[in-house]
């Protein structure tokens, strides 16, 4: 670690969100009681709660605090909130480095944090009672103070140089939910009175002194590099400092933002096109078609799919395709980095600390612990912000000048390289019995690898687990089932996509279960009820979902109702649609969403996660795709690629069961049976199945 | 160049072909009008002309000599404007960057119709994207930004 503390705060307050830079002296003199990493109790009677998780939206820097509040019986209403800095003690247990995603946020500190708190807690009433010499058990906490029985106070500052000075305790007993006064209450979000004054700090917001704007034009076909380029014209623009090669295209700086798009535009460039020029979009669907025919690798293998086949009364066959998706954040790719005495700053809207820190110290030849990542707030992330490429953008630049560069990419560059939600082509057959019960399924899975370039070894038995979650461990009884994966590259940058795998596996299996159910003259909703007759929790989510939709009540003329289940970063969701189809049109009345996520930290906010997940999942069924010719992605900017609108939301009702169980993931599961429910919903309403996204915009008829 | 932001007149250096977000970003340090898409069609870069939204990404500087512009920071003097109040009451941001947009449109739409309809917030609405999907909130909140003064009491 760097000697001075020096990273940015974030700090909730009556006057909102701010970041500043935090560069006072740890030492004795501030006499500060931490215990861990992620309390800090002051002299002054401040109580600071340090988040080691990125703020994306998902409400982190209050479900967190949340946590050790509870434990800690702080003054919620006074709590001063910190971002941390990058270290080892908050390396992510989910993901074995300090980041967020995988919905692992809440599900990850839920035990930690609660540790955390009851651990200072405990310490500060060892004080207490040192100080006072009245029994323990008769001393109580509250509202950060501890109370002695005859309801004097001692505020938790007051005891916190002493506190400081006590071993730390191993055996801090945590509350029982039925204790729990904080945890649970849909407390309304910290940061949310900054985000309405516009004094919230994004990545793109950061201010240093002697700022530079940095600009970068990747190449425009995959896998190209820049050739040559012109820059007399842009070097005559007034406010250009810096004009240079970087990586595979061309970077500029230049005193603010406007000067250095125009100068960046004022600069003709030669490009090699590499291997890439005649990718397109068309001729993955005919390789990933073709591969789907092969054998695959067997990422599931349950009883004897072939030999049910072959017994089976009917056999039902048929083909899904799910493209590729941009995360499209609405705060472009940015980074802020400066290189001085030393060290190496980098202000990251960064879902990954550590890595973003490799970065740095690679590109600066710096060991790690002169390279310091300070997190902003993120503007909308959804796996896009774990990448680095915009870490090494402002790193390498900085590289070129004394003063601290931001890099901002435009949307058109945010937009064309992006590492996209990976094309997937499916081919599944179903057999059912006599019954016309499901007692086959076959399913291949031709998809990109994402782990193929990230951790090889992640790889197994030719089976990428971030392929094909979702399509394996398949809930329903069916007996015989076989799953295959065909990894097949594009050259197409491909990355974590909010929900990753399920994004498409569950509009596969949900899908293809209604298919079945219809072919065997079946109830949906009862197909699925009687396969997952073992299933008491997911048939419990289901059957809410179909309740508040009214599944069982008359449908109206041209009504159809669409239902789906998927499990997902441990939460249960299902989704149920209600639509119209009316002259090809689409109509959604309404969608309705049932979970169990376990227990619920935040309602509110486990709300806010759902319904927006909800919002990418629809954007993701009913708009887009990102489509590739002559190498290039053809979509730019949003009005090519657009995003759902708020005349486009349609009712949305959201039912959080009630649960005992420990928490689960809440960003994410809420994204895979949107397009299901909505594709099922269509067919009941037309009789149309679509086994393509997105939807088309206008359902043909039958 | 002069023109008059938030309230105050103050000095335009950036060329006359600088887009206003780039003047109001980068020139007067004000950060709460965002950048989204450049082209004006995701409404990150909301602002006031007069009191008209306009989406200041796609306006040269050059043509808004003299004129009158409120960004978020000049909404209210203490964030207490009833539609940033309403904006509390309903927690709706969630990353919150497209949200200085939002509330910048609707303030604008409330001017107009201080009892909107959801069919005047679709059309005043749709073109600031929240890509966190914030929607029913920002419904629930300009319905309750129109219920609570003061424009409910407008003639």
């Amino acid at each position: 670690m760097l000697n001075r503390r020096d990273f940015l705060r974030i700090v909730a307050s009556a006057a909102g969100l701010l970041l500043a830079l935090d560069t006072r002296a740890e030492g004795p003199e501030r006499r500060t009681f931490a215990p861990n990493a992620w309390v800090r109790i002051g002299s002054d009677d401040e109580t600071v709660i340090i988040v080691d998780k990125t703020e994306m939206g998902q409400g982190v820097l209050t479900a967190l605090p949340m946590l050790i509040a509870e434990e800690l019986d702080a003054d919620w209403g006074r709590l001063r909130i910190e971002q941390a800095p990058t270290a080892p003690a908050y390396t992510n247990p989910a993901l074995g480095a300090e980041a967020t995603g995988g919905s692992s946020s809440v599900r990850s500190s839920f035990l930690p944090l609660r540790v955390a708190g009851a651990t200072a807690r405990l310490m500060l009433l060892e004080a207490a009672h040192r100080r006072t010499g009245i029994a323990r058990a008769r001393l109580r906490t509250a509202r950060g103070a501890v109370f002695l029985p005859d309801g004097r106070r001692l505020p938790y500052g007051l005891l916190a140089q002493a506190a400081a000075r006590l071993p730390i305790p191993r055996n801090a007993r945590l509350k029982s939910s039925r204790q729990f006064q904080i945890i649970g209450r849909p407390l309304p979000r910290l940061d949310t009175p900054a985000k309405t004054t516009g004094q919230a700090v994004f990545g793109i917001d950061v201010q240093r002194p002697g700022l530079l704007i940095g600009v970068v034009r990747r190449p425009p076909v995959i896998g190209g590099r820049i050739l040559d380029y012109d820059d007399r014209a842009a070097r005559a623009i007034p406010g250009v400092m810096r004009i240079a090669r970087m990586d595979r295209g061309l970077g500029l700086i230049a005193t603010d933002t406007w000067t250095a798009w125009k100068a960046l535009d004022a600069i003709p460039m030669r490009w090699a096109d590499g291997d890439c020029a005649s990718l397109s979009t068309d001729a993955i669907r005919e390789e990933y078609r073709r591969a789907a025919d092969t054998e695959g690798a067997t990422a599931e293998r349950r009883g004897d799919a072939r030999a049910a086949f072959r017994r089976a009364k009917r056999v039902i066959a048929a083909d899904y395709e799910i493209p590729f998706a941009a995360h499209a954040p609405l705060e472009p790719m940015n980074c802020t980095a400066h290189i001085h005495d030393g060290i190496c700053e980098v202000w990251a809207p960064t879902q990954a600390q550590t890595g973003a820190q490799a970065t740095a110290a690679r590109l600066t030849g710096l060991s790690l612990d002169r390279v310091a990542v300070h997190t902003t707030l993120v503007g909308g992330a959804f796996g896009r912000r774990l990448e680095h490429d915009f870490v090494a953008d402002a790193v390498t630049l900085a590289r070129m000048v004394p003063n601290p560069v931001k890099v901002i990419w435009s949307r058109e560059e945010d937009m064309t390289h992006d590492f996209y939600r990976p094309y997937s082509y499916h081919k599944v057959e179903g057999a059912l019995d006599d019954h016309g019960m499901p007692v086959a399924w076959r399913q291949t899975i031709v998809a990109a690898s994402l782990m193929r370039t990230r951790d090889p070894s992640a790889v197994r038995n030719g089976v990428d687990p971030t392929a094909v979650d979702g399509a394996i461990d398949m809930p329903y009884d069916i007996p015989n089932i076989e799953i295959g994966y065909v990894e097949r590259d594009t050259k197409v940058p491909v990355g974590f996509w909010r929900s990753v795998a399920a994004s498409y596996t569950a509009f596969v299996k949900e899908s293809f279960l209604d298919e079945l159910a219809h072919t065997a003259g079946r109830d949906p909703l009862a197909l699925r009820r009687a396969l997952l007759a073992s299933d008491r929790a997911q048939r419990r989510v289901l059957d809410a979902a179909a309740r508040a939709i009214g599944w069982d009540r008359p449908r109206a003329h041209g009504q159809g109702l669409g239902i789906a289940v998927h499990r997902s970063f441990g939460t249960i969701m299902a989704q149920a649609a209600s639509v119209r189809v009316r002259t090809g049109r689409l109509h959604i009345d309404r969608l309705v969403c049932a979970c169990d996520c376990g227990l619920v930290v935040n309602p509110n906010i486990a709300r806010a996660q759902i319904e927006g997940a909800v919002a990418f999942g629809l954007q993701a069924a009913l708009k887009g795709p990102i489509t590739v010719a002559d190498g290039r992605i053809r979509q730019r900017n949003f009005d090519d690629y657009p995003l759902l609108r708020i005349d486009e939301m349609p009712r949305v009702d959201v039912h959080l069961l009630k649960s005992t169980g420990a928490p689960q993931g809440m960003g994410e599961p809420a994204v895979p049976p949107v397009a299901p429910a909505i594709g099922n919903a269509i067919f009941a309403a037309s009789g149309i199945r679509l086994r393509t996204l997105p939807f088309p915009a206008v359902i043909p008829h039958v | 160049m002069r023109m008059v932001i938030n309230g105050t007149e103050r000095e335009v250096r950036s060329s006359a072909d600088t887009p206003l977000l780039w003047v109001i970003r980068d020139e007067w340090g004000l950060t709460g009008t965002k950048y989204g898409c450049g082209i004006g069609v995701c409404g990150a870069c909301t602002v006031h002309l007069d009191s008209a939204p306009l989406r200041s990404c796609a306006v040269p500087v050059g043509s808004l000599a003299g004129r009158h512009i409120t960004t978020i920071e000049g909404l209210s003097p203490d964030g207490h404007h009833p539609v940033q109040r309403a904006w509390v009451a309903e927690d709706v941001p969630q990353c919150g960057y497209c949200q200085s947009g939002q509330i910048m449109s609707a303030a604008a739409l409330l001017a107009r119709h201080p009892r909107p309809t959801d069919r005047d917030i679709d059309a005043a609405m749709s073109g600031n994207l929240c890509r966190c999907g914030t929607y029913a909130r920002i419904r629930r909140a300009i319905h309750r930004a129109g219920r609570d003064a003061p424009y409910a009491q407008s003639p």
